[in-house]
């Protein structure tokens, strides 16, 4: 069998065992066992051997390290109440808005994700949080779940971002300059995300009430409510950019003082601390189930040679550069429904860089052509987050809501995929979306 | 006539695959293996650790089978090649790639066999040296070193920081260009062929360096290791073929690629006037030789795993003389 | 009874993996605020993370499970027949448990032979087996909390811990 026959058969059963209620972690692993024994007619020892180092070098990895650490910021953030206060203060500017609460969500998401590099905690965090409320004022639980399910991502599309890391490694590109490149992409990916919103809002929720407009004293003393998250983040971006940590150890110091804050103001006490470390437990377990089953599924398709048989494919049908460049992100939105994020750039990015930077696109050099690729691999990778059947985010969201089932979700992020292409063929034409702020005087 | 037998040899490593060790000699060494073997003899290379698992556990890979073939640096998995640390003592490997892994290559087949017992080596490798790049403090004495936040990557080259009064830092590669220009460290410890990849081009602008002469204070060994009971099950005629292009010669195919590497980094860094690049004179060096012999003397006094370390250290100085004199 | 074991069991561990993500937190803080003021950063932090979160993540895998929040796709299940996925989450459950016990063989394997070949961390030379080993209560008690969860969807009730 060739790469790519295997491949589609053994995700073809993957996503089958999945649809039969297997977990997303088992299914995955499942599929990686079958990658190996099909490429090594049934020879078990480089599966088994694989399988020895596979939990340790998942758990122990460096960068995977901050999930944790985003997660039990975000418990300290919901226990503290200032997930909560991020979501008033929003809410009291635009929640009188048709969907305005939902836009709201969105605004927190992204005021979280400024401090949050993990597209799964800000999620994990965002859900507990706002969709109580979206419930509580009869939004359609498609809107609410897609809302938070969309918004989650900016968790990732603003900086800090994880994936962004995975991508400097891979390609020895400055994470700072990344960093610095996604700030636009970012803010423009929640702008889509509020049109969306109010697209379906007027749409589909005519009958639904509106929340009272809010008073400037109301509007003034959220703010003031809100100004904890403010200073966390100057500590955070301080700490990255003032030359006293690393990402890793932002990660430590933004959890470290939204537990403090939560301590001080949101009078978190043993039995939150309790709380916060058992909901932290739930999160990073789920995350990391389904990031050891990825792991083996990616080293068995890689064994499999489908990714580069694809990325050939791609190479050599001498087609015009941007039609290269749109078939290699059509290609990554095909893999982003069934393939888990970092997965995803790990296999698909050592061969689909070198396409990309030695293609002319707008007279770029070459450092320029490698940050903007960096953005649309991230814009990508974030979409995989949030296609059915096989996205993290969705998966995280139905979790937390317990009426919703992952069919509704998956209707409700219909439209915010669409806001997503949309953007990312935005980018696509406008490289300068990406390089602006680099290009400033002083940075870099 | 019956059909020739094909082998597909999966080979791993750690770097990306625009690595100088994949673009310049695995994959030149794989084309020669090809071209030998009228192409019964295939590679699929799988670099950043794509099947999984992390650098320490690149050689066990090797060993059980997981992969045929690895590149790793031998510190990576501490512990489990005792003997070779004697490469990475400070101050005693000549500088350069094709001088370092004769030498590597040399020791390794007199004293360190029995580190690789499990294993059928195709090359030992030195990287050539390890040089101190700093972003605000120049370096050209001992006393330069006092205080300086320095990101090392081994034990026995944070311990020979911490002899020449520095502080050794751990930092993983991805993050040392943003933790340098961020000032949240002072400089790395780390071989030219690495400064272009990492960005220590664009945020260090001190290089503190030893004469051609002198002995490099570090070096990182690397290794490329087969799994044994696979090359002795290939086919007679296709074992001979790999053996004619490994062992020294692969080690030096190495050498020569990270020398060339070398030799560009240098000079583009010498003709920018941003960069300046200090060699040690003879008595700073001998002051930070003397220094951080109290590192090669613990490694010597350990017994750890009844292995006369004494010896391996005179062997390898013997090696090194002769060597020089060549 | 068998229920109250495995819940006391795996809250413990769950919240003994908490207290060493706080502790790896602090020493962190502590490890950065020492290299940027005295030039003194805790010898070898990255590896002490490293082998710290090893351990924290295993141990927080049995409570997910014996509150039944691993992540599943609930696509079809509304549209089947109760006894159909009782079925289903039988052998989903079993599937876990098995998976887990394959993880526990493995990594136990991974373990010895550490031990053996005497693998150490870079920096400070700690013994890999150390965490290794003590990933593996918490991968035992996953492996039990799933077989428990089978037998719960074999008798239809589906379990619902209180949180
Ligand atoms: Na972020
Ligand atoms: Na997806």
């Amino acid at each position: 069998m060739s790469g790519m026959e295997i491949g589609l058969w053994v995700l073809g059963g993957v996503l089958l065992i999945l649809a039969l209620r297997v977990h997303v972690g088992v299914g995955m692993l499942l599929g990686g066992v079958a990658c190996y024994l099909i490429v090594n007619h049934g020879d078990t020892t480089a599966l088994l051997f694989t399988i020895n180092n596979l939990v340790y070098a998942r758990f122990s990895n460096y960068d995977l390290a901050v999930i944790p650490l985003f997660v039990l910021m975000g418990q300290f953030a919901i226990h503290g109440g200032l997930s909560r206060a991020l979501f008033k203060a929003a809410a009291a500017f635009i929640g009188h808005w048709r969907g305005g609460l939902a836009m709201s969500s969105a605004g927190a998401c992204a005021g979280f994700g400024a401090i949050c590099g993990s597209s799964l905690a800000t999620a994990a965090t965002m859900s507990q949080v706002a969709l109580p409320e979206l419930e509580k004022h009869n939004y359609p639980s498609k809107l609410a779940a897609g809302t938070v399910a969309a918004a989650g991502t900016l968790g990732i599309l603003i900086p800090p971002s994880v994936p962004l890391i995975i991508y400097a490694v891979l390609t020895e590109e400055s994470i700072a300059k990344l960093f610095m490149a996604a700030v636009i992409p970012g803010l423009v990916a929640m702008f889509g995300y509020l049109v969306v919103i109010r697209l379906v809002a007027v749409r589909t929720m005519a009958s639904v009430p509106r929340v009272d407009k809010a008073g400037w004293t109301q509007r003034w003393r959220a703010l003031l409510e809100v100004s904890p998250v403010l200073l966390i983040f100057v500590v955070v971006i301080f700490g990255i950019y003032g030359g006293w940590a690393n990402l890793t150890e932002a990660a430590s110091i933004g959890a470290a003082a939204c537990g403090l804050f939560a301590v001080v103001r949101g009078g978190l006490r043993w039995n939150g601390l309790y709380q916060s470390l058992i909901g932290t437990a739930e999160a990073t377990a789920m995350i990391y189930l389904v990031v050891v089953g990825a792991d083996l599924l990616n080293s068995g398709l890689a064994l499999s040679q489908m990714p580069a048989e694809l990325a050939a494919w791609v190479a050599d049908s001498g087609l015009a550069p941007f039609v290269v460049l749109c078939s290699i992100l059509a290609l990554y939105l095909l893999l982003g429904c069934v393939m888990d994020s970092l997965s995803m750039i790990l296999l698909t990015v050592p061969i689909f860089y070198p396409i990309v930077v030695n293609l002319e696109f707008f007279d770029l050099t070459y450092t320029e052509k490698s940050i903007w690729f960096g953005i649309l691999a991230l814009m990508v990778v974030e979409i995989g987050l949030i296609t059915p059947p096989m996205g993290m985010n969705l998966f995280i969201v139905q979790k937390y809501s317990v009426k919703t089932s992952l069919g509704t979700v998956s209707r409700g992020i219909v439209p915010f995929l669409c806001a997503d292409v949309i953007r990312i063929a935005i980018l696509v034409v406008f490289p300068a979306l990406s390089l602006l702020l680099l290009n400033l005087p002083g940075s870099g | 006539a019956e059909q020739k037998e094909k082998v597909t040899l999966r080979i791993m490593h750690f770097l990306p695959a625009v690595a100088n060790a994949q673009k310049n000699v695995l994959e030149p060494w794989c084309a020669d293996l090809a071209e030998q073997s009228g192409n019964r003899i295939e590679c699929q290379i799988y670099p950043s650790m794509q099947l999984g698992g992390t650098p320490a556990q690149l050689a066990d890979m090797a060993r059980n089978g997981v992969v045929d073939i690895v590149w790793t640096g031998l510190g990576y998995a501490a512990g489990r090649f005792p003997r070779s640390e004697a490469l990475e003592l400070p101050f005693v490997m000549p500088p350069g790639g094709v001088d370092g892994s004769e030498v590597a290559w040399e020791f390794y087949q007199r004293y360190a066999k029995d580190d690789f017992r499990d294993y059928h080596v195709l090359a030992i490798q030195s990287d050539g040296g390890g040089t101190l790049h700093t972003a605000r403090r120049k370096v050209a004495s001992l006393a330069d070193m006092k205080g300086l936040r320095v990101r090392a990557s081994t034990r026995l080259a944070s311990e020979m920081l911490t002899s020449l009064g520095a502080t050794p830092v751990s930092m993983p590669p991805a993050q040392i260009a943003d933790t340098l220009a961020k000032g949240v460290i002072d400089g790395a410890l780390a071989v030219w062929e690495v400064v272009p990849p990492t960005k220590l081009d664009e945020t260090t602008h001190y290089h503190m360096r030893t004469a051609p002469d002198q002995a490099t204070p570090t070096v990182t060994t690397l290794a490329v290791l087969m799994n044994k009971k696979r090359y002795q099950n290939l086919p007679d005629d296709l074992r001979a073929i790999i053996d004619r292009f490994s062992g020294e010669a692969l080690s030096r195919r190495f050498g020569e690629a990270w020398d060339v590497t070398i030799d560009q980094v240098v000079e583009q860094l010498s003709a920018d006037p941003d960069h300046e690049i200090v060699t040690l004179d003879d008595d700073t060096y001998q002051s930070m030789r003397e220094a951080s012999q109290r590192v090669t003397d613990e490694w010597v006094a350990s017994d750890k795993g009844g292995i006369d370390r004494q010896a391996l250290y005179q062997g390898l100085r013997d090696i090194v003389r002769e060597h020089a004199g060549r | 009874m068998v229920e109250t074991v495995l819940r006391r069991l795996s809250t413990a561990v769950a919240v003994l993996g908490g207290a060493v993500v706080l502790a790896v937190i602090a020493m962190s803080l502590v490890s950065l605020l020492g290299r940027k003021l005295w030039s003194a950063p805790i010898p070898g932090d990255i590896e002490i993370l490293e082998m710290a979160i090893a351990v924290a993540v295993a141990s927080f895998m049995p409570l997910c499970e014996l509150r039944d929040n691993h992540i599943r796709v609930d696509l079809i299940g509304g549209l089947l027949p109760a006894w159909v996925n009782r079925v289903l989450l039988l052998s989903s459950h079993l599937l876990l448990a098995l998976v887990a016990a394959l993880l526990i063989w493995r990594t136990g394997l991974l373990t010895l032979d550490s031990h053996e070949y005497g693998s150490t961390s870079t920096m400070l030379a700690v013994p890999l087996w150390i965490p290794q080993m003590l990933m593996l209560p918490g991968l035992a008690l996953l492996c039990a909390c799933a077989l428990y969860q089978a037998a719960r969807s074999l008798t239809g009730k589906s379990l619902q811990v209180p949180s």
